[in-house]
């Protein structure tokens, strides 16, 4: 018991301050004065995440461990979606402080839900019991939509909210009949009993496959894998820009974490070979996201649509994990790397939009003789996004497409081909903000004001960037010793 | 346990069969007259109707309506808490099940106190 | 055979298996032509409020299937909740919502076209390889099923039981977010 405390202790440090939260939020009425809601926060966020990293690095947690009779994993990649989880979160709180500077908004409630949703990623990435994959998604969904909504008095965020939890519900519909299918063919909800059932008596085909369709609705949605992804570009417009980074980064990061743990685990590749599927998907919904994102003009919605093509290149190495061992730390390095890069994309975006009133491309102009740090940082974020060197999406890229070459497979060397031509056509529109910023001149010269919390944002972010690229050592080991950890295919 | 659900259903069959015997016995001995003037109101005497029934209401319900939601589902878990308590005292687990509804239901008193700090309780 | 209760095997009870069957055979199909008839009133009726009428009968419906499948507790959460309370819910919303009550409106549009055959197939679909499947059957349970829940919420469930009252702080605190007006002397 002590034991399986220790291994909670990140989740009852995040319950036990997000109500802490709430309550700071209640008695801190004033604007003026010591922020309290945003540092209370940030201490919650850090407290969580050094016990965590503790089971990481101290080689508390072994591969297949698990607590409460199995439903609960404390294996490496529980471990590594929870520190990828509870990173973003700290830097979404520090954008959010600067973006709700001038918005009336319910303070401290905000905080609390971030710290609830970050709650919600930590467990879904331990999940390993259908019943408890499908309470934390919906506990995620829930939070997310009333995040999605924060600012009522703009319509946008309305339809963001609302439109997300329509389509979110239809998702997680579709997701639990899928479930009831598989707990119907094995008699369990647990996936590692789950995969041993099928072991001993293999179920009807065609019906684990339709109940997988079902299952990849409700991942899908979480990853805006296409064809579930319709939601993410109205969403990502119209929510608050924090929320959307939130939204682009944790929540995706949770839906490839239980994905990843679901068919790693549960359904092995020798009852249903699931990688065919994947492929697929992963294929339109890398050429979906890039063509798409060509002709978008608001740059929420452009990188709405890329991220979309990121989860493309994501499915790709978890298609390539059927094949190869490499496939899995290279898909945690991809969202290492792609965490830091699109939570600075986001920064900066937050930082530009409130202050030039637009989320226009075309208002970037100029911003290289209006606010030069933030164009630059700028700059390496979109050639990371696109995976070009000297930036951290390289590495990642690289690593995936070597797994996948690595594999020997041919329909996934055809697949890399189609990434790699993916990633040219990306290019032309990461590189189109590139051209406004630098070339194309600007109505307005007056310089925009760089408040030092969103410099040290984009800094951090901007510097991680380049490190993860430049001393890539620590981190690609990190993200064997979390595959490692992981007992799955 | 087949034999409780008849009931279930003999008491189902007796209430509707009750409510539609009553309703044809009145249609059948009511004596036919034409609903014309204070006849059409909803009520024969008193106050005549402002408007439409059918108009909207104060959106201060809708918390209410909300809570009541929230607290009807902790209900629903703790019903079945209550049926094994005794069971789970006589495992040697009385306390630490106890400890466990009261965590639960703390972390709903939370949203009550929030709820009450808010000032949404207040009816103005 | 394509569909057969035989093979649900919920009451084996020797002698009066013969009588059972065919009571449990009548009352499945009334229930679930309860069910089916009330769901579809309820995405066709043009008046609103009639279809959340029909959506009372569809819940009831729902939660005799569930006493069907021997699942007593989960029948009775099934009232309490759905029709004591989401229903109530849904009536405010719509009680709340300027001139909807009154308005005659039609459900479908004009896509219906497609999405009728479309959904149609992934019902055939689902049926031939739902009943073509061999399924394993346990038995049910003997007596009331309150007691096994409830002590597989406070043992092997008791993880998500605990998450789940935070589940419900958070639908509290989002709702009192999203449906309070906001006032001026509110802490920003």
């Amino acid at each position: 018991m002590n034991f399986s405390l220790f291994y909670l202790s990140p989740e009852l440090i995040l319950a036990l301050g997000g109500i802490a939260a709430l309550f700071v939020g209640l008695a801190s009425k004033s604007r003026k004065g010591f922020p309290w809601p945003e540092v209370f926060c940030l201490l919650v966020l850090a407290a969580a995440l050094v016990p965590t990293i503790a089971m990481l690095t101290m080689g508390r947690v072994t591969s297949g461990t698990s607590i409460f009779g199995g439903i609960f994993a404390v294996d490496g990649l529980a471990m590594f979606f929870k520190i990828v989880a509870l990173i973003s979160t700290g830097i979404v709180t520090l954008i959010s402080t600067d973006f709700f500077r001038r918005i009336r908004f319910h303070r401290g409630e905000y905080y609390a839900l971030l710290i609830f949703a970050t709650l919600a990623i930590t467990t879904l990435a331990a999940s390993a019991d259908l019943i408890m994959i499908y309470l934390t998604l919906e506990f995620l969904s829930l939070t997310s939509y009333i995040l999605a909504g924060y600012l009522k008095q703009d319509t946008k965020s309305n339809e963001a909210a609302v439109k997300y939890f329509l389509y979110g519900s239809i998702a997680s519909a579709v997701m639990i009949y899928g479930m009831s299918l598989i707990y119907g063919l094995t008699g369990t909800t647990n996936i590692v009993e789950i995969a041993s059932t099928f072991k001993v008596n293999p179920a009807s085909y065609s019906l684990l496959y339709l109940a997988v369709v079902m299952l990849l609705a409700g991942f899908g949605y979480k990853i805006a894998m296409v064809p579930f992804h319709q939601w993410s570009p109205d969403v990502y417009e119209g929510a608050p820009t924090p929320v959307t980074a939130f939204l682009s980064v944790g929540s995706k990061a949770a839906g490839f974490a239980v994905l990843i743990r679901v068919f790693a685990t549960g359904i092995s590749t020798a009852i249903l070979d699931w990688a065919g599927l994947i492929m697929v998907l992963s294929a339109v919904t890398m050429t979906v996201g890039n063509l798409v994102a060509i002709p978008q003009t608001n740059i929420k919605r452009m990188l709405a649509y890329s991220s979309i093509g990121q989860a493309g290149y994501l499915l790709l190495g978890v298609a390539a994990m059927a094949y190869s061992s490499i496939a899995l730390p290279s898909v945690l390095l991809y969202i290492f790397a792609y965490t830091f890069t699109n939570l600075g994309a986001f920064a900066v975006v937050s930082m530009i939009s409130t202050r030039i009133k637009s989320d226009y491309i075309r208002d970037y102009a100029g911003l290289i003789r209006r606010a030069p740090a933030a164009a630059v940082a700028m700059v390496f974020f979109m050639l990371s996004l696109a995976g070009i060197p000297p930036t951290a999406g390289f590495l990642g890229k690289f690593y995936i497409f070597a797994a996948a070459i690595q594999s020997g497979n041919s329909w996934l060397l055809a697949l890399t081909i189609v990434a790699i031509i993916n990633t040219i056509i990306s290019v032309y529109y990461y590189m189109n903000v590139v051209r406004y910023m630098f070339f194309v001149k600007a109505k307005r010269i007056e310089p925009i004001e760089q408040p030092g919390i969103m410099n040290f944002v984009i800094g951090m972010t901007f510097a991680m960037t380049i490190i993860i690229l430049v001393y890539a050592g620590p981190f690609i080991s990190m993200a064997h010793i979390s595959s490692g950890m992981f007992k799955g295919i | 346990m087949q034999n409780n659900y008849a009931y279930i259903a003999l008491f189902a069959t007796i209430g509707v069969a009750f409510t539609v015997a009553t309703m044809w016995v009145s249609w059948v001995v009511r004596p036919t007259h034409k609903r014309t003037g204070s006849k059409a109101e909803p009520y024969e005497c008193g106050e005549l109707p402002i408007g439409n029934a059918w108009r909207q209401f104060k959106a201060g319900y809708y918390i209410f309506a909300l809570l009541f939601v929230v607290f009807d589902v902790e209900v629903a878990f703790i019903f079945p808490w209550a049926r094994v308590l005794r069971d789970m005292k006589s495992a040697g687990l009385g306390l630490f099940a106890f400890f466990e509804m009261m965590v639960f239901i703390a972390i709903l008193l939370v949203g009550l106190a929030y709820a009450w700090r808010k000032g949404v309780l207040k009816w103005d | 055979m394509p569909f057969d209760l035989h093979s649900i095997n919920l009451f084996d009870m020797g002698k009066q298996f013969v009588f059972t069957l065919t009571l449990q055979k009548i009352s499945f199909l009334a229930v679930a032509f309860m069910t089916f008839a009330s769901a579809v009133a309820v995405v066709t009726m043009k008046n609103i409020f009639h279809s959340l009428l029909f959506l009372v009968l569809t819940f009831l419906g729902v939660a005799g299937i569930y006493l069907l499948l021997s699942a007593d507790f989960l029948a009775a959460v099934q009232v309490l909740v759905y029709i004591g309370a989401i229903t109530v819910l849904i009536m405010f919303a719509l009680m709340l919502t300027s001139k909807l009550m009154a308005k005659r409106v039609s459900q479908t549009m004009e896509q219906w076209i497609v999405a009728l055959p479309v959904t149609l197939g992934i019902l055939v679909v689902l049926i031939r390889l739902v009943v073509l499947n061999p399924w394993g059957m346990k038995a049910a349970p003997a007596g009331p099923t309150t007691g096994i829940i409830g002590t597989s919420l406070m043992t092997k469930y008791l993880l998500p039981f605990e998450l789940a009252s935070i589940v419900l702080l958070v639908a509290v605190v989002g709702a009192i977010l999203l449906a309070k007006e906001d006032k001026s002397d509110d802490p920003s």
